[in-house]
Order: C-alpha cells, then structure tokens, then sequence
C-alpha cells in the first residue's frame, strides 16, 4: 500500500510539517494512565446453576501511548477483558477505568474493531466510513472530507462508492479500519482485527494499520492469538492462561519504533522475543 | 470486483449489465415462445373439451365467447367504472393498512414491553381468518367502499406488522454491536441500523399485502355492493354467464400482476445495494 501517503493523516497536524520520528514521542510509562483494569472478574452461571469463572482478579494498567497486545488460548477471558475496557461487558467485580473515568457503557474516544466488518450493507464504502462521525453530528462535508482522507489512505479511493456486497473481504476490513480512524479515538479496542484474513492480506492490513497508528501515538490494546502478530505490533505483550482466564506473563518487547511490520518478523531481536514468550508459554 | 476506476467501474458494469441481460434476453426468447405454446394448448384443450362435447358449454363456457365477453366489457367502458371501485378500496386498504402496519410494527420491535402484553391478542388477530368478519364490516360500514376498504385493512395491517416486527429484531447481532461500541444512542441505533435493517422484510410484507388488500376488496364486493369486479363475479355467476365470470377473472389476474410488478420496481429502486 501507499506507505508515504499513510503517513500524511491528518492527527496531531499541528506537528506534522518536519519529518516525525515517532520514537522520539514518548510512549515510556509515565504517570498518565489510559486504561486501569482493577481486579476484574466474570462469572457466568454455567450448568447446573454452578458459577464459572472466566476472568479471575486480573489488573492491568495500560499507560498512555502504550500498545499492549493480548494473546493466549480460545477461552482465556482475553476478549472479554477487552470488552470490558470497551464498556461492552460489564464485570462481575471489579473496575474499569478509561483516562480516569469508570467505564459504564462505550465511550466516544474509543475505536473499537473487530475480526466481522460488520459494515453496513446498504451503505457505500464512503458512507460506511462516516458512519461514527455521523453519530457525532459532525457536518456533512467534514466528514466528506475525512472519509475521502481515509479511503485514500486504506488504497480504496477507487472504491468509495461501492456497497460492501462489492468489495473483497480484505477491502471490507479495510472499510471497517477507515471507519474507526475516522473517528480519531483516544484509545483503539481491537478484537482479533486481522483473523478473518488470508494470510497475505493480513500481513499488508498489519502494517497498514501500524503506519496508521504510529502518526497517532494513541493508546491500543490488541486481542489476538497470534503470538507472531502481538509482538510485531506492540509494545508490550500479556499471556493470558484459560481456565480461569488470567494474567501469566507480562513482558515489554522493547523493538524499536517505528518499525515495518513485514521485515521485523525477520529481525534477530523479534525472534528472541517471540521464542523467549513461546517457551514461557509452554513451560506452563 | 468492481474495475478501478469509478468512471471505468461504471462502464464496467454496464458492460456486464448489457452482457447479462442480453444473455437473458436470448434465454427469454425460448422461454417466451414455450410460454406462449403453454397458452395455446391450454385454450385449445378449453376449445375442444367444449366442441367435442366433453364438458358442456354452460360449465366452462369458451375462450370466444370470453374473449367477446372481454371486448365488450372493455370497449363498452364498463370496466373502468369497475375498476375505479375495486382499485379505489384496493389502494386505500392497502395504504393506511400498510402505514399502519409498519408504524405498529416498528413500535412493537421497539418498546418490549407493549409487545410482550399485545402478542397474544396479536396473534389471535392474525389467527383469525379476516374474511370470516366481512359481514360484519358490511354491517358496520354499509355496502359502499368503506367496508371494502376495511375488510382489505384488516388483511394488509397484519401482514405489514408481521413482517415489519421480524425484520426490526432480526438485525445482525455484529452490527448492533458495532453501533453500541461507536457510541451510537439507542435512538441513533434505531434510526440509523434498525430501520434500514428491517426494510427488505417489510418490503416482503408489502408485496404479499398488495395482493390481500385486492382480495379483500373483492371478497366484500361479492358479499354485497353495487359496483367493482368482485360484484360483477356475482353477477354474472348468479346469472350463469360463465364467460363473464371468466372474463373478470382474467382482469383481476392481470391488475394483481401489475401491481405486483409495480411493487417489485419500487423494491429493485430502493434496495439497490441487494445484489
């Protein structure tokens, strides 16, 4: 994809003039907390009337700017950890906390994906993409605008008319991904983003993404099960373990930003990291 | 795909449109002379049935005599004093049914309560075989058109609220999803995802009511009434002329696949992203 012109997103413009080393933005914790997750739990009624638990006392504090990558098992209370920070679930103990604020419900500074498009059918591309900014009584040519910026930016400018019925499924993620830029979030909430793709249009989602994000320097949490994907994206990986769903590691990568999602898989740094979680992982 | 141009993706599709519909075209010519063969032989086995002395005459009369029966009705312009009771109670039936109906039924998707407490009576409505209370509306409101217009309403409000209802709660547990976590009021999600959600059932509803708003306009006429095609069916049937009778089941059929023709257009018009 067009990787210079991703570049040219319209956040933070007031900076944007000199070349940006978005590494020289700090993104090392510091006292500025954008996610708190205080010993959360969900229980369920499961058979027989007998609780079940899902997610047991787990805290996470997730810093501003930090991008935090959830992996581990199917059934490991990874997604609903996440859904909990979204204000989609409610848990059964514990607080949620978004820049400070108990979550009681979706915030609007947050941008959530996830792995169904869920766009919708009798909109265009463009429309589609308008979609949050609709709900937020943002003037028609604004959002005109900005889903012009976006479309061009996910390589769909060609397509801003199309229906979703029209467009390949990678196209259709790409829509969903523009929809939730164009809402410039505070915090992104990803829920396997990238799952339902082939493995090639995956790969150039990744990086797309990561081009797009870099520029933001927003904070992101991703749920994935793909250990290769976690570390090539984030900052800093949790492992959640299943049965209950828990935190068993929590380790910063320390790659270098900014960074190509494509060649980084081929860094001798990303493999270490990726072996060293791997086996972690195993020994448990 | 779509091409990569939008004037080219234009181009495109219409080249694959004209291609597409030439194709059908050319399937449609061997489909058209076998529907017209279809015809022939079923007017001819009419003809001779009645010729050979198989069926008589004073049952199934013929296909002339029907035919003439047609011309006359049509060049006589008896017919358009019919047709503008039937269409008139046909039309209003099926409008104020219909808004009626999608109104009631978007109401219902939305406050659960009032449906959980009018389902039952609902569903005994709907259970009920409207036709049976036509004498009670010709009590009620006469023999003029009023009648008619309510017996049609009564077929084509549950019919629209039916359909209305499933299609506002069957919307895509994914995109509702997606509007909650945009942030979208629940108002926002009615407006803006339920109700576009539900319009290809509640065009599906709208379809079937065309057809039971005309049969609820007739029934009523040939109950009792001074004017309209299902009058005349009484008519000529108490008067045995059976080519009469058939002549008008001929105009009936052909007005009920116009309108439903009609209904199809609107549909294709306003659901163009339904591929």
């Amino acid at each position: 994809m067009d990787g210079n012109s991703a570049k040219a997103i319209p956040y933070e413009s007031a900076d944007s003039s000199g070349v940006k080393s978005p590494s020289a933005v700090s993104r090392k914790p510091s006292g500025d907390i954008a996610i708190s997750v205080q010993n959360v739990f969900q229980i369920f009624k499961g058979h027989e009337g007998k609780p079940f638990t899902a997610v047991e006392d787990v805290s996470i504090d997730v810093p501003a700017g930090q991008f935090l990558a959830i992996v581990g098992p199917s059934g490991c209370g990874k997604t609903t950890v996440l859904n909990m920070m979204a204000g989609l679930v409610a848990p059964s103990k514990g607080q949620v906390y978004l820049n400070n604020e108990e979550v009681k419900g979706p915030s609007r500074s947050m941008g959530y994906m996830f792995a169904r498009d869920a766009l919708l059918p009798w909109r265009t591309a463009r429309d589609n993409v308008e979609f949050g900014l609709e709900l937020r009584g943002v003037p028609a040519d604004a959002r005109r605008a900005r889903s012009q910026k976006l479309l061009k930016l996910v390589g769909l400018s060609k397509f801003e008319n199309a229906y979703p019925s029209q467009l390949s499924q990678g196209m259709r993620q790409r829509v969903a991904l523009a929809r939730t830029m164009a809402i410039e979030p505070d915090i992104f909430l990803l829920d396997e983003p990238f799952a339902a793709l082939d493995a090639q249009t995956k790969l150039q989602l990744e990086s797309e993404f990561e081009l797009l994000w870099q520029d933001t320097h927003k904070t992101a949490v991703l749920v994935t099960h793909d250990l290769d994907e976690a570390v090539a994206l984030a900052d800093r990986i949790l492992v959640f373990g299943a049965n209950p769903g828990r935190i068993i590691l929590d380790r910063m990568t320390n790659l270098p930003r900014p960074r190509n999602v494509e060649s980084i898989r081929y860094m001798p740094e990303f493999q270490v990291v990726a072996r060293e979680i791997w086996e972690l992982l195993r020994s448990k | 795909m779509v091409a990569s141009k939008s004037s080219t993706a234009n181009r495109a599709d219409a080249v694959t449109a004209s291609q597409a519909e030439s194709k059908k075209a050319s399937t449609s010519l061997l489909v058209w002379t076998l529907r017209l063969g279809f015809l022939v032989a079923l007017l001819a086995v009419w003809h001779y049935a009645v010729q050979w002395g198989y069926v008589p005459e004073f049952y199934i009369s013929t296909p002339t005599k029907t035919a003439l029966f047609l011309w006359k009705y049509i060049a006589g312009g008896e017919i358009f004093v019919d047709a503008s009771y039937t269409i008139y109670e046909t039309l209003m039936g099926f409008s104020i049914g219909s808004v009626a109906g999608i109104v009631s039924g978007l109401l219902l998707a939305r406050f659960t309560t009032a449906d959980r407490v009018l389902s039952p009576f609902l569903s005994g409505f709907n259970a009920l075989p409207r036709v049976a209370l036509a004498p009670l509306f010709i009590l009620w409101f006469g023999i003029g058109t009023e009648s008619k217009i309510v017996l049609a309403f009564s077929l084509v409000f549950f019919i629209t609220l039916v359909n209305t209802n499933a299609g506002a709660r069957a919307t895509d547990s994914d995109i509702m999803m997606m509007a909650r976590a945009m942030g979208a009021t629940s108002r926002q999600t009615y407006l803006k995802v339920v109700l576009p959600y539900a319009i290809p059932s509640i065009f599906a509803g709208l379809r079937l009511a065309a057809v039971y708003a005309l049969l609820g306009a007739v029934v009523g006429e040939m109950l009792a009434a001074q004017h309209g095609w299902g009058r005349q069916i009484t008519y000529y049937s108490q008067t045995f002329e059976v080519a009469g009778v058939f002549g008008l089941l001929v105009v009936l059929a052909t007005f009920s696949i116009g309108l439903n023709y009609l209904m199809v257009l609107a549909e294709q018009r306003l659901l163009r992203w339904k591929q």
